[in-house]
């Protein structure tokens, strides 16, 4: 699942630790999922898309073999 | 879903504390045949010859004799690697959670691995020296496999930045 919350995340002024303090995650986490490596939970994506205040289709997007 | 199973945070610290000190007593004893604390060598009073399978040498056998040593060493090892794998994060998160699952995994495959190979590879002696040695590989494995996904990977990656 391709993302772009590195993105977002720049474009709100925040530093991934200040991301992951406002979802309740580590840095490790945030760092995971902006390079892909990590497909977080529902309820995580959710958190994230409310911080950065995009809908969460925009923020997440399937490819192929998902 | 928090994990109840895990250990405190500060018994990481313990954890790394432990394993030099139980390593450097362990290769003390079994590599370089030196006796740290003489006093915990246990004789046999009773004179009779004990061959390697002999199973009635327990602690609660009356004619007990052992190298307490090596007793103490392998405890403070297992303890401090135990302490080391499965003391909990400062902050636990879900993919603290799937990183640990994925190591624990890695680990039970890889110890298994090295079971099958040194059954059919390793004979007498040997395969009991591999089976000891083997006693130390789930949580050796997952210590390493563990860390390097959580706290070094992240370090090299060019994903950090900001």
């Amino acid at each position: 699942m391709k993302n772009i919350v590195k993105v977002e995340r720049a474009r709100m002024n925040l530093t991934q630790a200040d991301l992951a303090e406002k979802v309740s995650v580590s840095r490790q986490t945030i760092i995971a999922i902006e390079s892909a490596k990590y497909v977080p939970s529902a309820i995580l994506v959710l958190k994230i898309a409310k911080v950065v205040g995009k809908p969460v289709e925009e923020l997440f997007e399937l490819e192929d073999g998902d | 879903m928090k994990n109840h199973l895990l250990l405190p945070n500060k018994c990481r610290l313990i954890g790394w504390v432990l394993l030099p000190l139980g390593l450097m007593w362990l290769i003390a004893t079994s590599f370089l045949n030196v006796t740290v604390f003489e006093w915990l060598k246990v004789a046999d009073k009773s004179g009779k010859q004990k061959g390697i399978f002999d199973t009635s040498n327990t602690l609660f056998s009356p004619d007990f004799s052992a190298d307490l040593n090596l007793t103490f060493a392998l405890v403070l090892t297992f303890l401090g690697l135990f302490m080391v794998a499965f003391a909990k994060e400062k902050m636990e998160d879900e993919y603290v959670r799937t990183v640990r699952l994925h190591a624990f995994q890695l680990s039970v495959y890889t110890n298994y691995i090295v079971l099958f190979l040194t059954t059919i590879f390793l004979y007498d002696s040997a395969f009991l020296v591999a089976m000891e040695v083997n006693l130390f590989t789930i949580l050796i494995i997952f210590i390493a496999v563990y860390y390097y996904i959580l706290h070094i990977k992240p370090r090299l990656s060019k994903s950090t930045e900001l």
